[in-house]
């Protein structure tokens, strides 16, 4: 089972991924996501399996992982929730990081999204266009005399 | 459902499609969400890495514009280039277009940007900036809803800032640093929970006070660098739970003030750095957890019995904290330990966790009259240090027999003294025995009280 809890007192619900696979999580996990919440709170029987149609088994299981860090309430403090935070990202490759972006902003876990979001943003810190594009595999689609016009537009944008 | 084992064998197969563009295919919320945790400098120079990127900037709601910003940290000609055409701009050569493809930039964003709100609006200007502009773009922000506004300059002329920020509906954090003149015939910020102000003047009929009276939900206040000639800070906040008065900057002066007036009642964070007042009136601080004290030094006026009072007025208003630090700077100077140590632990029964710098620099040797005066006010045993006293930090210990008579009281009679933490550079044998009689008193003999020597 990819997940389980100790905890006898909460609900147990069953997420299902694009690709078929169940997970049974504890509903305090689950709830991290608006998105789920909103769909138990129409749902008749919470047994049956909620589908979580555009995120696949293996992107699920990770972001399943975030939530149930985020969901207990233990004695970790935020400094060190902190630092799994920043060993959970820094863990992904990027692939894996675009897919769990799309998966937050699906599901709607503002704390996941924002994690990742500002992840992504310190990877272009500090790096030259040629870098970035480089870095995150992006075509330069301009021409040399549209590239010149939008240096020339916003001149402050490029100086060093 | 599936075994972790998998997981990991998925993942691999993941990597290899890496080759494919696919930061373009993510939709403009989540670029934009991205390019919203960069300075704006960079999120606009983002425009030019591909058609999907062009005007991604245009749909940002939150701005940091910083015109002392450069490149990249490591970008060492870039800095030199910026070091340099500040320099010719200070002497009025070139400066102008260095200005001006700064105000053109900031002016061009404003008015490319799509969205009718703006969530946060910080702006930085370096040395020599013309700020004539700012108050204009301080509008756009207030127009469309900020809730987090951060101006900073470091230009020398005053000037004033807008009388709508005063009475600004969506703000819930205002920043303001630099030569700001603080006007204002009318003050409601009904929703502003965190007041930042850093080195800003008070016109004559509005004061601090009646500036916090205006905002009914305010939670965190700053106060920090220069607030030289300030005679007196009067502070009444009923929901205030975090305050910091640190006036440790570096072009101020040794000033002492008149007066510091606090009425508290929910404060929780105390955190205070400044020459010491000549008096203070701390009232209904009820329950601190955490109060950090740092007493600047003044080398002129290094007379602790002017201040003995003031410093006990001091600590009576955090009594009730429950970590204290007491930092070392200017406090082993300006204050006789043997004075306020008892008061301090008799006054504070909720105390926890107590650092404090050394003891006993101004000592008089072999002084009976004070030693005795000490020792008969800790006759009495300080009720934290039976119920609530768990660690001690004592920084700069020198060993003294006076010092370590001390050490040894605290261990005695700290029943519940988990931890003695004392930064003493030990190099004499004497030393050496010294600490090894403490080590056999009491809880530190049977190891229910752990402790921790470091050097400094």
């Amino acid at each position: 089972m990819a997940s389980t809890s100790t905890s006898t007192l909460s609900r147990k619900l069953i997420l299902k991924s694009s690709d078929g696979e169940k997970f049974e999580v504890d509903e305090n996990v689950a709830m991290q996501s608006q998105t789920i919440k909103h769909m138990i709170e129409d749902l008749d029987d919470i047994n049956s399996p909620i589908p979580v149609s555009i995120v696949t088994g293996t992107i699920l299981s990770k972001v399943i992982e975030y939530c149930k860090k985020h969901a207990t309430e233990d004695s970790d403090s935020d400094e060190q929730l902190k630092q799994w935070d920043k060993e959970y990202a820094n863990n992904m490759d990027l692939n894996t990081l675009y897919y769990l972006l799309l998966a937050a902003n699906y599901m709607e876990i503002k704390g996941l999204l924002e994690l990742i979001t500002q992840c992504v943003a310190d990877m272009i810190k500090g790096k030259s266009p040629e870098e970035i594009r480089a870095h995150f595999n992006i075509k330069n689609d301009f021409t040399p005399q549209e590239e010149a016009n939008i240096r020339n537009e916003n001149p402050w944008a490029f100086e060093n | 459902m599936r075994s972790s084992s998998k997981c990991f064998e998925s993942s691999k197969k993941v990597k290899c499609d890496e080759g494919i563009d696919r930061i373009n295919s993510l939709p403009d919320k989540i670029l934009v969400h991205i390019l919203s945790f960069l300075p704006t400098k960079h999120a606009v120079g983002s425009s030019i890495l591909s058609r999907r990127w062009r005007y991604l900037f245009t749909l940002l709601t939150n701005f940091d514009f910083d015109e002392t910003l450069t490149f990249g940290p490591n970008d060492h000609i870039g800095k030199l280039a910026v070091a340099k055409a500040r320099i010719l701009q200070s002497l009025g050569i070139e400066g102008l277009k260095w200005c001006s493809t700064f105000k053109d930039f900031v002016d061009r964003v404003l008015m490319l940007c799509k969205s009718t709100h703006i969530s946060s609006f910080r702006l930085k200007c370096g040395l020599g900036f013309d700020c004539s502009n700012v108050n204009s773009w301080k509008q756009v922000a207030l127009h469309r809803g900020v809730t987090e506004l951060d101006i900073s300059t470091l230009a020398y002329e005053s000037s004033v800032l807008p009388l709508s920020l005063f009475v600004c509906e969506t703000l819930v954090s205002l920043k303001i640093g630099g030569e700001f003149e603080m006007k204002f015939p009318a003050c409601l910020l009904p929703h502003l929970k965190t007041l930042q102000l850093h080195s800003v003047t008070f016109s004559e009929a509005c004061s601090l006070n009646r500036l916090i009276s205006g905002c009914p939900v305010l939670e965190d206040l700053v106060l920090a660098g220069s607030w030289q000639y300030v005679e007196t800070i009067n502070i009444s906040c009923p929901w205030l739970t975090s305050l910091t008065m640190d006036f440790s900057d570096i072009f101020m002066s040794c000033y002492h003030r008149t007066s510091v007036v606090l009425d508290l009642p929910n404060l929780l964070h105390f955190n205070y750095v400044d020459y010491l007042a000549e008096k203070y009136c701390i009232k209904n601080i009820k329950s601190l957890k955490d109060a950090r004290i740092d007493i600047l030094l003044d080398i002129e006026n290094a007379d602790w019995l002017t201040f003995s009072d003031s410093v006990l007025g001091l600590m009576n208003g955090v009594s009730s904290a429950r970590h204290l630090y007491l930092s070392e700077l200017g406090w082993s100077r300006c204050i006789n330990w043997r004075d306020v140590l008892p008061d301090i632990l008799h006054s504070s029964p909720m105390l926890e966790h107590l650092v404090f710098p050394e003891i006993l620099l101004n000592r008089v040797l072999d002084d009976d009259y004070e030693d005795k005066k000490f020792w008969s006010r800790l006759r009495k045993s300080p009720y934290c240090l039976s119920s609530s006293l768990k660690t001690i930090t004592i920084d700069c210990f020198h060993g003294f027999n006076e010092e370590l008579e001390i050490a040894k009281y605290l261990v005695r009679h700290g029943k519940v003294l988990t931890k003695l933490i004392i930064y003493w550079q030990i190099s004499s044998k004497k030393e050496y025995q010294d600490l090894m009689k403490l080590l056999k008193i009491g809880r530190l003999a049977t190891k229910e009280c752990a402790i921790e020597v470091g050097g400094y």
